[in-house]
């Protein structure tokens, strides 16, 4: 199964990740072996019941009280950000 | 075409609108974004109290910082279950959490952690007061996401906000009118106050409204395009912008012009909406189930211990105050519109004498008690006039030692100083006059000083007698008993006409 | 005494040393010390390490009571994917240099609490994606028995660490293989608890519903010390299970002559381990150990996993897109790198791409945009939701197997190590070295590797053994006695 250029481009888009000309063919062409693989899970699967969700078997999620825990001291939460003004973290302009 | 101009009040329509918008259909959907008030974040200890300085309240798990893990807030689960038994929506056994991704700086997983096609609680509604139902789809379980600020060429982050617990509200595409959609709001807004689970305030953020709005012909089978209005922060805004894009989505389809489905944001100034700068791709959130949770699973015991503990629901309120106080149930529906606003009307009337009914009671709290409250924003946590002082002055009525009119002075003086009502009064010599010979001489008074007057009332001009009634006022200061003033009043216009009668 | 210092000693016996006399403490550390310092650049096998900061936690751990400490003094080298309140943890990548994590994870807070000396900061394949650890941004890790072959992947830095001599005990992850595979190719034990049994928090995640923390050890009896300490609840992980902590290292150490045997126990050989791609010689090995086994008191059955076959699409489907989120924070607004800084005139999404761009390696770039892919819609249905039934029917396969036996055995990875730059061209045939331990991951499973023999070449070759779901004492039970009754662990180390 061939993937297009374009869709290349627009995963890449999704994931914030720069790909040049090469890198793109490299990747179309990696990700579509790799999705040959993929190929043979999907007819195999075809047979399993398309409502059936594993994922919800078992114990309810771990819950906590709703008590408070102090929170880290800002100067060490700051120190670690590459740009900041005060206590905020610093971003290029977000334009809405 | 014309279209509402900005400033005007844009729900009254212009006779040339309602023609118009007979031929039209709205169709709009409300999703509430709620914050519960809990002590903590959904998915972290940390507080989640307002007003802090940025990022002074977040900890490594709302910070995503890399290997931390999310883990659940009982009490927020239980606020859920409040909602949805309140609402009569119904408790889905299991329900998953997933991840929905984009990037944005407020966003710092980079993922929000919410629920997708297995929300915790679906269907359920709230009955407006002319019998509309407004359905629900479902409530979900969210984390907020924190704050952008902007500069001018820079932009902050502050994540004290990120994790705060939401719950997701959305309706069913079921409301027709923008006063429908602005009454579901209060009614849900006051349910949520009601039963402690959040403080559903809109300027402060902790109760967002987005509206889903498309217009289509009145005979027609399909769907407009929907657009969607964010960022609405006061109800009436809320029924403008509706009603403002009613309008032009009609417009748009009367010139023949295709509705472009697109985010909207609200100028109040302007009185209109206008579209996002940015130009919108559709999203993809590719969402899953969050591997670092297990599913929810919400056993019937639980359900059970949360129903034994639910607050009365504001319109069981209403039916109950009607029944029981003989208050009608518009004026029991506006005092349980705020739980707070009931507890007080309940402890104003189980401290007055018998003499005074509720209904008396709730007369004087939803004009001049109400009145004062609103404008001056007042706290019930800090009371101005408690209910015992409103009880105070009501029974001061009741006795007879003023009369209604002083009453409404004293309560201004009350609000002003926040003294006792006898003590005002003692100290303003506010005492109501029932002497009946001191009310006879000051009557005899007037009577004889506006003697032209006298002889027109005679004549026949009735009305005049109110224009005594005033002169009287006047001069007493509202002291004299209007009870007794009105009857020697008569009495002695009667001896008038008796004398003159007899001088025939 | 320099003869009683050995970079042969175990973990509990230096415990043991250090306690029952202090003047051993400092020689033993200096021991250490100057084994890592000799080694360390030469195998690349460290990203951090600060003699000042091991003699503050020496100092600071003799002023307290000890005695009861069950890994007093004992040197433990940290794979760099796991947190230590302010010292460097990077995931071997460009994107978290010099990111010091202002907390440290559950499992370095309590092997604290047991008196261990965080000895340093392991090189990995970044962020725990590869199979060789030649996916580094910090140059690969060498394997010890010979420098021109890769010590295997993601934990290749802990595997040759210990190979080496250079710590009794590291802490590697898991998610594929990340554990084992290097274990097998470096011939030390590396064991990859059941799925819930060590918490995750503070491990930085790879694919958060396979990853887990294990032991690397030169023996059995230090991989149940170590399990003792780090393993129980934790409150802070949802997905860590309600068990309390074991205390194998006694049961083991208690075990009577007459039981240091398989008699009784029943021992699954899969058959699709052995199909095609395998060495001979490995094939070969293997073979001989399963005689071993039997020798030893266990029946030996054979038994067919059938969906075997999908667990490399399924894994593959599953991890990366359970990645391409868990890594979507690293975008340059809180912590660790970011591109353009002081520059000012890019914006914010030329910020994201270019972090991110230039903050991650080919590897990790290449498996977010799987994941990515997997999930965007249109595709979803296709590939992830059918993948998580796959995931069950795998699942089930195994505990359909573990009715007959108690547990499984077959080779850890079709091959010995191969060289540096033999496989790292094509990603798709890396993948498929992961053919032997990648369904443990999708079912939860504990696992092992042990050193079982060597090849022609002179390079370790490793067996894996497989347990029901929350069994792994039965596994490590097994180790032990094989190791007891062939010595093979000690008798073969490499030659530095």
């Amino acid at each position: 199964m061939a993937i297009e250029v374009e869709e290349v481009k627009r995963i890449a888009k999704l994931a914030h990740i720069k790909l040049n000309e090469d890198e793109i063919t490299k990747f179309a062409k990696q990700t579509q072996q790799i999705l040959e693989f993929f190929d043979e899970l999907k007819t195999q699967s075809d047979s399993l019941d398309k409502n059936w969700r594993p994922d919800i078997l078992g114990k309810s999620t771990l819950e906590r009280e709703d008590i408070v825990i102090p929170p880290t001291p800002v100067e060490k939460t700051i120190s670690l950000a590459p740009e900041k003004s005060g206590s905020a973290f610093q971003v290029p302009k977000i334009i809405e | 075409m014309s279209r509402p101009q900005g400033g005007m009040n844009t729900t009254n329509l212009s006779s040339n609108e309602q023609p118009r918008q007979s031929q039209f259909k709205a169709v709009i959907g409300l999703e509430v974004h709620c914050q519960l008030n809990t002590e903590t974040k959904l998915f972290c200890g940390c507080p989640t109290q307002f007003g802090e300085l940025p990022n002074h309240n977040t900890c490594p798990i709302c910070l995503g910082l890399p290997g931390v893990l999310p883990v659940l807030n009982t009490k927020a689960v239980d606020f859920g279950i409040r909602l949805a038994l309140a609402v009569g929506a119904r408790l889905q056994p299991t329900s998953v959490f997933a991840r929905k991704q984009y990037f944005y700086p407020d966003l710092p997983k980079g993922y929000q952690i919410t629920q997708y096609d297995l929300p915790y609680a679906v269907g359920g509604g709230i009955s407006l007061s002319d019998g509309k139902f407004i359905a629900l789809t479902r409530i979900h379980f969210e984390e907020d996401a924190g704050k952008n600020i902007h500069g001018d060429r820079v932009s902050y982050v502050d994540l004290n906000r990120a994790g705060i617990p939401l719950l997701e509200i959305v309706t069913e595409p079921c409301i027709h009118t923008p006063e429908h959609a602005g009454e579901y709001l209060k009614r849900l807004r006051s349910i949520v106050r009601h039963l402690e689970i959040s403080d559903g305030n809109l300027d402060e953020g902790s109760f967002r409204c987005d509206v889903n709005i498309s217009v289509q012909g009145i005979h027609d089978k399909e769907l407009g395009t929907r657009c969607e209005i964010k960022n609405l922060n006061s109800f009436k805004n809320i029924e403008r912008a509706i009603q403002y894009e009613i309008l032009r989505q009609i417009d748009l389809i009367e010139d023949g012009k295709k509705i472009v489905q697109e985010t909207l944001l609200y100028d109040p100034a302007l009185g209109r909406t206008q579209a996002m700068r940015s130009k919108e791709e559709a999203k993809d959130y590719r969402y899953f189930p969050d591997p670092d949770l297990k599913p929810l699973i919400i056993s019937p015991e639980r359900i059970e211990r949360v129903k034994t503990n639910l607050a009365e629901l504001p319109e069981a309120m209403a039916n109950r105050f009607s029944e029981s106080y003989q208050i009608t149930l518009l004026d029991a529906d506006q005092l349980t519109h705020e739980k707070e606003l009931a507890l007080f009307f309940e402890e104003v009337v189980a401290k007055v004498k018998k003499e005074i009914s509720p209904k008396i009671v709730a007369n004087w709290i939803l004009s001049e008690y109400l009145r004062e409250h609103n404008e001056k924003k007042w706290d019930f946590k800090k009371p101005v006039i408690t209910a015992q002082n409103m009880a105070d002055l009501l029974n001061l009525m009741a006795e007879g030692v003023i009369s209604g009119k002083i009453a409404k002075m004293v309560f201004n003086e009350m609000v002003d100083t926040q003294a006792d009502p006898s003590v005002i009064v003692k100290k303003k010599g506010l005492v109501q006059i029932t002497d009946t010979s001191i009310i006879r001489e000051a009557i005899a008074t007037i009577l004889a000083n506006n003697s032209g007057q006298v002889g027109e009332y005679l004549s026949g001009k009735e009305k005049l007698f109110g224009f005594f009634v005033g002169e009287i006022m006047k001069v007493s200061k509202g002291k004299y008993n209007p009870a007794l003033v009105n009857q020697i009043l008569k009495e002695l216009l009667n001896d008038q006409e008796k004398t003159l009668q007899a001088q025939k | 005494m320099e003869t009683s210092l050995s970079s042969s000693l175990k973990a509990w016996q230096i415990a043991e040393k250090c306690k029952r006399d202090h003047n051993q403490i400092d020689p033993m550390i200096n021991f250490f010390i100057d084994r890592n310092v000799r080694y360390k650049d030469v195998l690349n096998t460290h990203l951090y390490f600060d003699v000042q900061d091991i003699y503050q936690q020496v100092e600071k751990l003799k002023s307290q009571a000890y005695e009861h400490l069950p890994l007093a003094f004992v040197p433990v080298l940290i794979k760099d994917n796991i947190c230590t309140e302010n010292i460097p943890t990077t995931c071997a990548s460009k994107i978290l240099e010099d990111y010091r994590p202002p907390y440290s994870a559950t499992v370095i807070e309590r092997l604290k609490q047991a008196g261990a000396i965080i000895f340093g900061k392991l090189n990995c394949d970044e962020f725990a994606m590869g199979s060789s650890n030649e996916n580094s941004a910090y140059g690969p890790v060498l394997n010890p028995w010979d420098k021109e072959y890769v010590p295997g992947g993601s934990s290749g830095g802990s595997a040759a660490a210990v190979s080496a001599g250079l710590c009794p005990i590291a802490l590697g992850s898991d998610t594929g293989g990340s554990i084992r595979q290097p274990a097998s190719y470096c011939g030390i034990l590396g064991y990859k608890p059941s799925y819930g049994l060590v918490s995750r928090f503070g491990l930085i995640a790879f694919a958060s519903s396979l990853d887990q923390i294990g032991p690397m050890t030169t023996d059995a009896l230090d991989a149940a010390l170590l399990s003792d300490v780090i393993m129980g609840h934790d409150p802070k992980d949802s997905t860590s299970l309600k068990s309390g902590s074991p205390s194998w290292f006694q049961t083991l150490k208690e075990l009577k002559e007459s039981e240091i045997n398989l008699k009784g126990t029943t021992i699954g050989v899969v058959s699709e381990f052995f199909a095609a791609g395998i060495d001979s010689e490995v094939n070969a090995c293997l073979q001989e150990n399963i005689k071993k086994l039997s020798e030893l008191g266990a029946t030996i059955k054979n038994v067919s996993l059938k969906s075997l076959k999908n667990s490399i699409s399924t894994y593959y489907v599953i991890a990366t897109a359970e990645a391409s989120a868990n890594l979507a924070r690293y975008d340059g607004i809180r912590f660790g790198f970011r591109a353009d800084s002081h520059e000012g005139k890019k914006s914010l999404k030329e910020m994201y791409a270019n972090t991110r761009t230039q903050g991650f390696g080919d590897e990790v770039k290449r498996r977010i945009f799987l994941g990515t892919y997997v999930l965007s819609s249109g595709y979803k249905d296709a590939y992830y939701t059918k993948a998580t039934r796959m995931r069950q029917v795998i699942k089930d396969d195994f505990l359909a197997a573990f009715s007959a036996v108690d547990f499984l055995v077959g080779p850890t990875a079709p091959t010995t190590a191969f060289k540096l730059g033999e496989k790292n061209k094509d990603p798709v045939s890396m993948y498929l070295n992961d053919i032997y331990t990648i369904a443990v991951n999708l079912a939860g499973l504990p696992a092992l590797s042990l050193p079982c023999g060597i090849n022609s070449l002179g390079l370790p070759i490793g067996m894996q053994f497989i347990g029901k779901p929350g069994d792994d004492f039965q596994i490590l039970k097994g180790a032990y006695v094989y190791e007891q009754a062939t010595g093979w662990h000690e008798h073969h180390k490499p030659k530095l």
